[in-house]
């Protein structure tokens, strides 16, 4: 029960950080998916499987909020957290860079997908415009923030790894590399 | 105490899957006070990112005059243009009080501050929510402004602690506007991709420029006449059609604010 109400408040803290912190910076940066790029190096260089739900908790914590642009966001991060979890245990190496890079981005590729499927059929049911340029922007922005993002995780590793057992999200004795 | 202790134990993940299942009504439940108690932790993330960027703006930010003199030159120009607006409003009123005497129809507009506690983001759709709500009487619709009265905005939903306000520039936003041209063009004003405005469905007769003042009709419920709005850009006429489009450019960057003014409308 105490895991469950860790993974809670780290999920919201990170959804905060996303919507307040990262949001309210001018430029690309804004468009980094913190939460998302946080949760899948977790789970796959790390092993934590149970990080994948952070991804969907934002997700709920959004769509409580009605302040996606996306009606029923959750749905495409669960889409995500599925395929992540299982290009993590049955796909990709744990340890290399070039398998956290393409699980990273599959997983990603599968939220994008479903978030358009949902944000299409929310544009057509409210028949509001959908400008396929902004989006395909804002797509190419998240993409590029989350290989940047994912980059300097991988740099940090070492350093992450030793936070993490402090909170004892890994055995102690997985601290060094 | 141990007859307890291992009835606990057996029935441990039951009772995990009912407290979590009591959290999620109690979250659902009590949303709104939850949420009121995060933006003790927003607030100040957003003003950080939102201070540091304009920081950084500044800094590295391509300009050929200084930063000093470019702020100057553009608070004066905002406060111009919200000058002339007033003026305009006051010339209007005047003549229509000439006409109307005897009839009062006056509203005294209540401004209250409100922080930015999150942003959505995307090129095409911007909203942003706000640390104020029904509990501070704020409703659907209320325009929302920065500095001295540059229009940025409307509430779009209300909760007890927080709205959510969508951006003149979002496409899912139409504001009824006047233009400050020779016949005093209104028309209604709707986001367009770019952080621009677009003024559609002026008659083709009617004359528009580039740099025209353009400020809120008044025509809506909760939105007062005389916020600026912004000021054309480019005007598109089609020979073909009955109807013109201008493109307006907004007066402020909404990204580059922390807090916000809500405008409550109260009746005397």
């Amino acid at each position: 029960m105490t895991r469950f109400l860790l993974h809670v408040l780290i999920a919201f803290i990170l959804s905060i950080i996303e919507t307040s912190l990262f949001a309210s910076f001018h430029g690309t940066i804004r468009f980094t998916p913190f939460v998302f790029a946080v949760s899948v190096y977790l789970l796959q260089h790390h092993g934590i499987t149970s990080a994948s739900s952070w991804m969907i908790l934002h997700g709920i914590f959004i769509d409580t909020l009605q302040h996606s642009q996306t009606p029923f966001v959750t749905l495409a991060y669960l889409v995500a957290a599925v395929i992540s979890i299982l290009s993590a245990q049955r796909v990709f190496s744990n340890r290399s860079f070039y398998g956290i890079m393409t699980c990273s981005l599959l997983s990603y590729t599968g939220f994008i997908v479903m978030d358009f499927l949902l944000r299409l059929t929310g544009a057509f049911i409210s028949k509001y415009p959908f400008d396929w340029m902004s989006y395909y922007k804002d797509t190419e922005a998240r993409y590029m923030t989350l290989i940047i993002f994912l980059v300097i995780l991988f740099i940090f590793a070492k350093h992450i790894r030793i936070v993490l057992a402090k909170l004892f999200l890994i055995p102690q004795s997985r601290q060094t590399l | 105490m141990p007859i307890f202790r291992t009835w606990f134990l057996k029935k441990r993940r039951t009772i995990s899957y009912a407290i979590f299942g009591i959290l999620i009504v109690v979250f659902f439940l009590g949303r709104s006070f939850f949420l009121k108690q995060l933006h003790v932790l927003q607030i100040p993330l957003v003003s950080v990112a939102t201070w540091t960027s304009n920081q950084y703006t500044n800094l590295f930010g391509s300009s050929s005059i200084k930063i000093s003199d470019y702020q100057h030159i553009l608070s004066e120009r905002n406060q111009y243009a919200v000058d002339r607006a007033e003026l305009e409003s006051l010339k209007l009123k005047n003549a229509t009080l000439e006409q109307e005497l005897g009839f009062l129809n006056r509203r005294v507009l209540k401004g209250i501050p409100a922080s930015i506690v999150s942003r959505s983001v995307s090129n095409q759709n911007t909203t942003f929510v706000i640390h104020v709500g029904t509990d501070e009487k704020i409703v659907e619709g209320s325009a929302v402004i920065v500095g001295d009265g540059v229009y940025v905005g409307k509430v779009t939903r209300v909760d007890q602690f927080q709205s959510i306000v969508t951006a003149s520039t979002d496409p899912r936003v139409a504001t009824g506007v006047t233009l400050f041209n020779k016949t005093r063009t209104i028309g209604i004003a709707q986001g367009s991709t770019g952080n621009l405005i677009e003024l559609k469905f002026i008659p083709v007769d009617e004359e528009i420029h580039v740099n025209d003042l353009v400020v809120t009709s008044g025509l809506e419920e909760q939105i007062p006449t005389g916020l600026v709005v912004g000021i054309v850009n480019t005007v598109k006429p089609d020979a073909e059609a009955p109807f013109q489009h201008a493109i307006l450019e907004p007066l402020v960057d909404i990204r580059r604010y922390d807090s916000v003014i809500v405008l409550t409308p109260t009746d005397l």
